[in-house]
């Protein structure tokens, strides 16, 4: 049951068996080929303490109850009971080993997406929606778990049993066991007839469950739609239809299973009857004992649940195949920014940036920046400023390589950024972005994420010198203060300190920042100023700047415009000129005025 | 009309009785369903007997005439068995099926009743979950919980007798590991989804945490941080792995546990049985029937604490269900409709407003304060203001989305809230602010509020108007191609204009529209604007917007500021006056003049 939600219609590629895929999988399983070895051992062995149950109740009648032997009785029961014994033992053993088994590479598998996610472009990203990518390292992994707890090894145990019941029986009376095999042809074909039907039923059943969901998610997200145009009536009739058709193929699986349990019951009645007849007619001949015709009729009733079982098994392996493609989808995925051959590992930039006619676009075909070209000399600063979709933003995520340009240079102290090594280049960036990303941990850990155990004075002093240090140590537990993405407790204002310490901490030769849009009291204003100030003195700083405040204090605009940079200069000299920047400033600075102290 | 009634106390029969108007019109079948599995499980009792007859005519060498008849009676018994657990399965099943279907259809009407203010404070997540688990739980209470409880009844019931017979000590002493079979499976249940429930929070955890890191990726990259995250999520992937095993040190141990019980049964009968055949207390059939016997019993114990488990789930679940049952709208038609509202009397569309103040149910802070405005019939009246000022909340009011408070809103003089609900929202077409399409093709939104279809003349004049011509004729299959997941996805302007479509083929004498060109460039939107001048001339309009472009032509347009009116009047009378409107209007000039170069 809880296998099937995994399952998406669409992706079902209805293969059970792929031997490139089966390979791959392989590579899981061999390091705990140990496991796979031993649980196989324990479900043989289990299988066999089954087995010889049957057989003990026949040596019991035939030896020791029909010729009156009690002491061997007594001494049958202790087999009996040590035989029961290990059953329990071999099957919690084998249960134990498998589900580890499937654990241990459910863990490794887990571990391969999550790490190979890390190092994929943004790019990818951008085009393969978060949740779609969550599933792959949940539910999909999830399926597979059931292939390796459950399928595989009990596929070997119920094929052993089935064959053991068989030997077992040849062995007891070979003539009698042919006779009871007489029925297995039938038995097979309605199994595999039932399970193809089952299988279409349930096909069924899923799309018009997933037909309901969707419905109702509609419905219910559009209700105002609905009950404004007075449509509910028109929607219930629609609904209906869909209620209906899924009661329908609800309804033609239990046919199916009300039909399939009776059937089965009477082919084993006919084979009990079978061994009723033809054996009891040869005990009365005297060549077949009474043990053997008992034992019979109990091989017989365990005869069916391994074969049942066995086409269930389909099933999971269907399921798994479809998940294994997609996760080794993803795996084989190469969207990554390539590092260099021979990367460049400059220990501390000087922070000279240079964008050389810089050409990008998020798609190839629609380019975002054309021809870019600017310098930033170190210690610079410099505020990149135009209205939305100006392509001030792209420049930000071009310097710290979260893309690679199509055309055009970008370099740092001279050294094209893709010759320098991807850690160092981002070692020398501090980013700090409108929305603030708040890990799951402490403070602590959020002002210098990526170290294990930051040294608190340093983690301290760089939430003074930002002047976050005062919020930090009212919240319970001050820097150890436990935060996280969902619910976080922080204001927007705090958010934004917060990151600007993590810069702080890294303390790197060049800074990039997305000034947060978003209105602040003038209080929290005034410290987010104060903050950013002391974050751009002595780096190189490219500043997407919406405050005015922020614009007066750099060296140099760059006014943005259609993915080019159309006017530079600073703030008088581009308020003379009554260009775009002008234009801008009417606009977007003006009502700040007043709200900003001057400095 | 819902049919569940919450019910007044707590006991077990209290809580399932909501179900039983869903059980009564299928009380008949239900009856001859149970019939049937008193049947099937009474014949079940017969075959064991009928072999161990079979065995005792070889034992005593008395011919095969009595073996054929044994052997006979075995196929037919289970043939009529067959027959019996056949139909039973399809009645009582089936009726769950049933009864299931209709509780999602009453669920489903019911919601459609309910106000915006639920669909306001409800996850819809959670509400289809309510419709499709919790049902499925319920039908497992109704189904499969009842039919082996009186499966496992009738076996104990027939066995039981049969068993004392042979010999009733046989059957105390192979009882004791039976029962402990039922204790056991429900108290390693409990266990079970305990330690479950751990494992799908660590899940949960894990899917929190990948969603996180996925979310944050930028930071991440230029913080360097993807090896502590991996380290991270290894720390969690560890602890899943370590939950996983405690769960299977329980879940692995329940099939070897029932078998060994089940073993210890078998022991019993074996030693004691086999002393008593020894002493020729019974014979080797008696055995035999016997050992079948307790074969038989073993399922139905297990069945016990499988049941306990399905009600107490089933019981958690249909409280969710009557929770929503039991929420009821405030929208509620009028005890007696106004004689100002007739169903012959054509709407005129006169709109007055007198001293509204409103805020939002459960909540304090009033959104609109003391809103006083006169719309005539076939005049236009213009809201424009900051976010968050009240003017969507407004155009709610009107076709009573929320209900304003009496005496303060009135259309064709007379109170909203004493209009039959249906004739107040059959004569406003609404374009509201988030515009809402459905998976069906365009042709069917844009006829989705009419009986009818309008034909095809009707139909061009709409999407000419609306300015969707252009766009239609690039669509695959024209006005039949299917929106959403399995057709196409509109852009935002297309999404407005399609539902500008929908709104103006109603043919209403109100039409309200919501800020419904903020995505439509500023051409497309002067086309339809333009076209909407003729259509809305013999209508009342309420336009709200962000842009004066959209509203400079109003009768009257109203500058809405934290829920109060501060300007009022014409365009050009609104520019003379220093505020909100007169800077608003020199933004949107400097704005287009940014456009402009290039």
């Amino acid at each position: 049951m809880r296998g099937d939600s995994f399952i998406s219609e669409d992706t079902l590629s209805g293969k059970a068996y792929d031997s490139r895929l089966a390979r791959r999988l392989y590579k899981y399983l061999r390091p705990n080929m140990k496991l796979v070895v031993l649980g196989s051992l324990a479900l043989l062995a289990g299988s066999g303490c089954q087995l010889i149950e049957p057989y003990l109740v026949k040596v019991g009648i035939d030896r020791y109850m029909l010729p009156g032997d009690v002491e061997g009785l007594v001494g049958l029961l202790w087999i009996y009971l040590a035989v029961a014994l290990g059953d329990f033992v071999f099957g919690f053993a084998q249960a134990y080993i498998t589900n580890y088994l499937g654990q241990r590479t459910m863990y490794d598998l887990r571990m391969d997406i999550f790490g190979h996610l890390q190092h994929l472009s943004l790019r990818y990203f951008d085009r393969n929606p978060v949740g779609r990518l969550v599933t792959r390292a949940t539910g999909d992994v999830e399926v597979l778990n059931q292939l390796f707890s459950s399928g595989l090894v009990t596929v070997i145990g119920d094929l052993a049993m089935i064959v053991g019941i068989m030997a077992a029986m040849l062995l007891l009376d070979w003539k009698l066991a042919l006779l009871t095999f007489s029925i297995l042809p039938v038995l097979l074909v309605l199994t595999f007839i039932f399970r193809r039907k089952l299988r279409e039923a349930f096909r069924l059943v899923r799309t018009r469950i997933a037909r309901i969901t969707a419905f109702l998610q509609e419905a219910l997200s559009g209700m105002s739609v609905v009950q404004l145009f007075n449509q509910q009536e028109k929607t219930s009739a629609r609904f209906a239809v869909l209620n209906t058709q899924n009661m329908d193929a609800h309804l033609k699986t239990v046919f199916y299973y009300a039909l399939f349990y009776p059937l089965m019951e009477l082919i084993g009645a006919v084979a009990t009857a079978i061994i009723l007849w033809y054996g009891g007619l040869q005990v009365m001949e005297g060549t077949l004992t009474f043990g053997v015709l008992v034992a019979f009729i109990q091989y017989t009733a365990k005869f069916f649940r391994p074969i049942s079982d066995l086409s269930e098994k389909y099933n999971i392996f269907q399921a798994a195949a479809a998940s294994s493609e997609r996760i080794f989808e993803l795996l084989d995925t190469r969207q990554i920014i390539p590092e260099a051959d021979n990367p460049v590992r400059p220990g501390r930039v000087e922070g000279r940036v240079e964008f050389r006619d810089v050409h990008f676009g998020y798609n190839e075909d629609e380019p975002v920046l054309k021809g870019v070209s600017f310098v930033a000399e170190p210690g610079e600063k410099i505020a990149i400023v135009g209205s939305t979709g100006a392509g001030k933003t792209t420049i930000i995520n071009l310097l710290s390589r979260f893309y690679d340009i199509q055309g055009g240079e970008i370099t740092i102290d001279g050294t094209d950024i893709r010759k320098l090594s991807k850690k160092a280049l981002r070692r020398n960036i501090g980013l700090a972005l409108q929305d603030v990303f708040i890990f799951s941990g402490t403070v602590k850990s959020n002002i210098a994420p990526g170290e294990n155990d930051p040294a608190m004075e340093r983690v301290a002093m760089s939430a003074r010198a930002i002047g976050a240090d005062g919020f930090i140590r009212k919240l319970p537990g001050g820097y150890d203060h436990v935060l996280s993405e969902r619910g976080s407790t922080l204001s927007t204002g705090q958010r934004q300190l917060l990151s600007f310490a993590r810069v702080m901490y890294k303390s790197p030769r060049i800074l990039v920042l997305d000034e947060a849009t978003s209105s602040v009291d003038t209080h929290t204003e005034y410290a987010i100023q104060q903050a950013l100030e002391r974050l751009i003195a002595g780096r190189t700083s490219l500043v997407v700047a919406h405050r005015l405040s922020t614009i007066r204090h750099v060296d140099r605009i760059l006014v943005m415009h259609h993915g080019r940079i159309v006017e530079t200069g600073s703030h008088e000299q581009l308020l003379a000129r009554r260009g775009i920047y002008f234009n801008l400033y009417q606009l977007q600075y003006k009502d700040q005025e007043p709200a900003t102290p001057e400095a | 009309m819902p049919r569940m009634k919450q019910p007044e106390s707590n006991g077990f029969w209290a809580s399932v009785r909501p179900l039983g108007v869903y059980l009564q019109p299928h009380r008949k079948w239900f009856m001859v369903g149970l019939l049937f599995a008193f049947v099937t499980n009474a014949l079940g009792m017969l075959p064991p007997l009928a072999i161990k007859l079979g065995i005792d005519s070889i034992e005593s060498n008395r011919g095969t005439r009595l073996l054929l008849i044994a052997v006979a009676a075995v196929v037919v018994l289970k043939a009529v068995q067959g027959l019996f657990r056949f139909l039973m399965r399809r009645i009582l099943i089936g009726i769950s099926r049933r009864i299931e279907y209709r509780i999602r259809g009453d669920l489903f009407d019911h919601l459609q009743t309910l106000p915006m203010a639920f669909y306001q404070r409800s996850r819809i997540g959670d509400l289809l979950s309510r419709a499709t688990n919790d049902l499925n739980e319920v039908r497992m209470l109704l189904g499969p919980a009842i039919m082996y409880t009186f499966q496992t009844f009738v076996t104990v019931l027939f066995a039981m007798p049969v068993m004392l017979y042979l010999d009733w000590r046989l059957t105390l002493l192979s009882f004791l590991p039976l029962v402990l079979v039922a204790l056991t499976y429900n108290r390693i249940g409990s266990i079970i989804h305990d330690r479950s429930m751990a494992v799908q929070q660590q899940l949960s955890e894990i899917t929190a945490k990948v969603q996180e890191n996925l979310g944050g990726m930028r930071v991440i990259k230029s913080f360097t941080r993807e090896e502590g995250e991996i380290e991270d999520f290894g720390a969690l992937n560890r602890e899943y792995l370590e939950r996983n095993m405690s769960l299977v040190k329980v879940a692995g141990l329940l099939r070897p546990l029932m078998s060994l019980l089940a073993a210890l049964s078998m022991l019993v009968v074996l030693g004691y049985g086999g002393l008593l055949i020894i002493r020729k207390t019974i014979t080797v059939g008696d055995f035999a029937a016997f050992l079948m016997y307790l074969g038989m019993m073993y399922w139905p114990m297990v069945a016990i604490g499988f049941v306990l488990n399905i009600i107490q789930r089933g019981r958690a679940s249909l409280g969710r269900i009557m929770e929503l049952f039991s929420t009821t709208s405030e929208i509620t038609e009028p005890p007696v409709p106004s004689p100002l509202v007739g169903d012959h009397t054509p709407v005129r569309g006169e709109i007055s407003i007198r001293n509204l103040t409103f805020s939002y149910p459960g909540s304090r802070q009033p959104v609109l304060k003391n809103i006083s405005l006169h719309i005539p019939a076939h005049g236009t009246l213009a809201v424009i203001g900051p976010v968050g000022c009240g003017k969507s909340t407004l155009l709610g009011l009107i076709p009573r989305l929320f209900n304003p408070p009496p005496g303060t809103l009135f259309v064709d003089g007379a109170d909203v809230l004493d209009w039959p609900l249906k004739a107040l929202r059959n004569s406003i077409s609404c374009v509201p602010q988030d515009t809402f399409l459905f998976s069906v093709s365009i042709h069917d939104n844009l006829t989705y509020a009419l009986e009818h279809d309008p034909g095809q003349e009707t139909i061009r004049t709409v999407v000419r108007m609306a300015a969707l011509e252009e766009d239609i004729e690039q669509f695959p299959d024209k006005l039949e191609t299917l929106l959403g997941e399995r057709g196409i996805n509109l852009s935002g302007g297309q999404k407005q204009r399609a539902a500008i479509g929908r709104a103006l083929m109603l043919d209403a004498p109100i039409l309200l529209l919501d800020d419904c060109f903020s995505s439509v460039d500023t051409h497309t939107e002067d086309r339809i604007l333009r076209a909407l001048g003729n259509y809305s001339k013999g209508r009342t309009s309420v336009i709200v917007s962000h842009r004066i472009s959209t509203i400079k032509h109003a009768d009257q347009i109203v500058v809405l500021e934290d829920g109060r009116i501060t300007q009022q009047g014409t365009h050009e009378q609104l520019l003379d006056q220093e505020g909100y409107y007169a800077s608003l209007y020199e933004k949107q000039l400097l704005q287009e003049q940014i456009e402009r170069i290039n």
